[in-house]
């Protein structure tokens, strides 16, 4: 693997913002609707909790193995044919939950602006533009949200801004209880547990020292986000909410700056795909970094055209249509939660058992460049 | 290395294939002149229950003529162009609409959608499914209610706007509480109550010409319209709903007063406050509002403080009427148009969600307060007018 590249937190944190924001904004408030109702506002918060256990988790387990990730810590701490068996599990997760990115936007440009273009075709042309983006590399993945990240505040501001009149406060709170708003939140780990990914980039983030902080802000700022998002939805949809796939294109479609400004959906859809190519490319590079290591292979790049087309099978496997997948249904949740939080959670519990056991000599040299606290904690055992 | 050099000449061919697939196109590649652009649907009801759907097409010909040709005016002015097919339902008279039609149309444009008024009072599930679910037509576009044929609206050709359409459109925007979009009438469904308001629209005879005309709202009760509503019924409603943002009153300060005075309202605000006692629901409906005086014959003396007072106390009364005989006559007709039930699910959620299962017992035997606060600002340019009372009073010696 290259050393050398290398990225910052800040970085890492706007890319994972980013990545999860396109298709969070698209799907999410429907999710959020259809269990917690009114209070969907509410769920981001409940669901900020996976986000940020999955992260701490990870970055933990990156200051036990430093330079590490999971594809490579996994085997270390299970042993050789667990490790790979765990590691293939998440490999599969991350490639399904790209392909199924994928899936989403083709099925949603298709739906709402494309009824004619075969959907494949959409698919291909973004696989093959975030092909090129990860053949080219860590570094300009990283950078690639900082150049795009004025576009997605802009397009904020045009739409929030002209619908602030009609904003008014949800009530009632709670009014079935604190339990809908509860398993919206958990509906909603569909994006807050992809943020495991950071395991693939971590690594080579060279300000460690700074990581904690960052990257716990990404998570927080999607929940922001969301919460907004969903809080406009509910105040101007009301109950006819949760009866849209998309609603968030039909608030953008309603806003209007004094019959001059309208039609804004299609600048929404620019940006739109923007985020959607960020986020499969934050994906495609983690499946064909994981894979190469998987199979011990020096470098990735070989891997990007299997990968693209692997990642293009899981888009069309099995799905008749994203519409009906995630809805009402705990299943996909679930299913994400278990690999994104359980699966590394698993992992970290087996390495403090496993550093705890042996003798703190032998690992002290793999452990040089780790964060002093990690070091002091292991000093005092 | 071996791979490496077999990859790049795989590459090679790889490349320009995927060069061929640009070479297609965008399979939906629209050119604007193979569309029709429709400015305004209309939606009947024929005597077998099949929905007739009548269109209003941009005509892109006369437009651009009528704008180069601006130094002749021809009086002959071509009919707008309609197109109308009958079907099973909306969809199934849209694609037998195609088959008449040389281009393919486009919904996107559409500023309004009129219903005719037979096929409010049978249902307007059909039509309203078809205009949620397609990806076409706008959230934002003016819905109608037509009193007769809705395709009487579209025909008629106006002579300021492009269109009959853009005529409503704008009358509606306008009067502002009478904009009704698509998007506030899917909101309206969705809630527990199922009513929703439409502007209505009639053609009305002025100076011997017809002009489209709105009257006020029509109230519907699960999608079947139930009551029309007047104008001044509608201001009422407008009142209690927070649309009203300017009016003018016209009032008698008394019996003995030959004169009239005229207010025109400029900030008005109107509060509701559910209340439950016991088995009581009551709501108290709570309404302030500034204007200035616009005109007033009446002998008072405008610049006293105390006939200010009289003149205010005189308008609240009037608001207050408005507003009731608003409120009454949804009770009546039981459609809760007033949106009292979302006030009391904001703030009585635990009473309200058994409530709402027989909310058409609760609803008409709610209690409804009135408060209204009137303050009268200005009163023009001139306090009291000594020019013409002045005259008066000559006319009145012999």
């Amino acid at each position: 693997m290259e050393k050398k590249s290398r990225i910052s937190a800040a970085q890492l944190c706007l890319l994972m913002y980013l990545a999860s924001s396109g298709t969070g904004l698209m799907s999410s408030p429907s999710v959020a609707a259809s269990f917690a109702g009114l209070d969907m506002w509410i769920a981001p918060f409940w669901g900020l909790i996976g986000g940020i256990a999955c992260l701490w988790i990870m970055i933990q387990l990156h200051r036990l193995y430093p330079g590490q990730n999971l594809i490579q810590y996994a085997e270390a701490i299970l042993g050789r044919i667990a490790g790979k068996a765990i590691s293939f599990l998440f490999l599969f997760f991350v490639l399904f939950t790209t392909g199924y990115v994928i899936r989403q936007m083709t099925d949603f440009l298709s739906n709402s602006f494309f009824p004619r273009t075969p959907p494949l075709f959409l698919g291909v042309c973004i696989v093959f533009v975030c092909a090129a983006a990860v053949n080219s590399g860590i570094e300009v993945i990283c950078r690639l949200p900082v150049l795009f990240f004025p576009f997605p505040i802009l397009m904020m501001v045009v739409i929030f801004v002209p619908l602030f009149p009609d904003l008014k406060p949800v009530l009632p709170i709670f009014e079935h209880g604190i339990l809908p708003s509860f398993w919206g939140g958990c509906a909603l780990q569909l994006w807050y547990a992809v943020f495991c990914f950071a395991t693939f980039y971590i690594p080579n983030v060279h300000n460690q020292d700074k990581l904690m902080r960052w990257s716990m802000l990404s998570p927080i700022l999607l929940c922001l986000l969301l919460a907004a998002t969903n809080w406009s939805i509910t105040s101007i949809l009301g109950d006819a909410a949760s009866m849209y796939h998309y609603p968030f294109l039909v608030i953008t479609r309603f806003v209007s700056f004094s019959e001059f400004f309208e039609h804004l959906e299609s600048i929404v859809m620019m940006i739109w795909v923007v985020a959607f190519a960020l986020r499969i490319m934050y994906g495609y590079y983690c499946a064909a970094v994981g894979l190469a290591q998987w199979l011990k292979l020096p470098d990735y790049r070989p891997l990007i055209w299997p990968v693209g087309m692997l990642l293009l099978l899981m888009s069309v496997w099995d799905i008749k249509t994203t519409q009906f997948a995630q809805f009402d249904s705990l299943v996909f949740p679930a299913f994400y939660a278990l690999c994104g939080i359980g699966l590394p959670f698993l992992l970290l519990v087996a390495a403090w058992v496993r550093k705890g056991m042996t003798p703190a000599s032998q690992h002290k040299t793999s452990n040089a460049s780790a964060s002093p606290q990690t070091q002091q904690a292991e000093q005092t055992k | 290395m071996a791979i490496r050099k077999m990859y790049r000449i795989l590459s090679i061919p790889l490349a320009t294939s995927l060069c061929l697939l640009l070479t297609t196109g965008c399979w939906d590649r629209v050119e604007v002149n193979d569309l029709a652009i429709v400015t305004g649907a209309g939606f009947d009801l024929t005597d077998d229950n099949k929905i007739k759907l009548t269109i209003q097409i941009f005509d892109p010909g006369s437009s651009s003529e009528s704008s180069t040709m601006g130094g002749s005016p021809s009086n002959e002015r071509k009919q707008p162009l309609l197109e109308s097919a009958v079907g099973l339902n909306t969809a199934d008279a849209a694609s037998k609409l195609q088959e008449l039609l040389s281009r393919k149309f486009f919904w996107g444009q559409a500023d309004i959608f009129v219903f005719g008024e037979k096929l409010a009072k049978h249902g307007i599930q059909d039509p309203m499914d078809f205009l949620t679910r397609h990806p076409h037509p706008r959230e934002r576009a003016n819905m109608y209610i037509s009193k007769g044929n809705a395709d009487s609206i579209l025909q008629w050709e106006p002579h300021i706007e492009r269109n009959s359409s853009e005529v409503l459109r704008e009358m509606s925007a306008l009067q502002s509480g009478l904009d009704i979009k698509l998007l506030d009438v899917i909101v309206q469904l969705g809630s527990d109550v199922h009513t929703t308001v439409i502007p209505w629209v009639s053609m009305k005879t002025s100076d011997n010409k017809p002009t489209p005309y709105l009257g006020g709202y029509a109230s519907f009760q699960d999608l079947k319209l139930n009551h029309w509503y007047n104008q001044q019924k509608t201001r009422g409603l407008l009142w209690l709903r927070n649309e009203i943002m300017t009016a003018t009153l016209t009032a008698k300060p008394g019996d003995d007063d030959p004169g009239v005075v005229s207010l025109q309202l400029l900030d008005t605000r109107c509060r509701l406050t559910p209340s439950i006692q016991g088995n009581k629901w009551r709501m108290k409906v709570t309404v302030t509002t500034k204007g200035d005086l616009v005109q007033s014959t009446s002998s008072m003396d405008v610049t006293k403080l105390e006939n200010i007072e009289k003149l205010e106390d005189l308008f609240e009364g009037v608001i207050t009427k408005r507003i009731s005989s608003a409120v009454q006559t949804a009770q009546k007709s039981n459609t809760d148009v007033l949106l009292f039930a979302r006030e009391y699910h904001r703030h009585y959620p635990k009473q309200y969600d058994t409530a709402k299962l027989n909310w058409k017992t609760i609803f008409p035997a709610i209690e409804v307060e009135y408060e209204t606060e009137m303050t009268i600002l200005r009163t023009g340019l001139i306090g009291k007018n000594t020019s013409l009372s002045k005259s008066r009073k000559e006319g009145e010696g012999p």
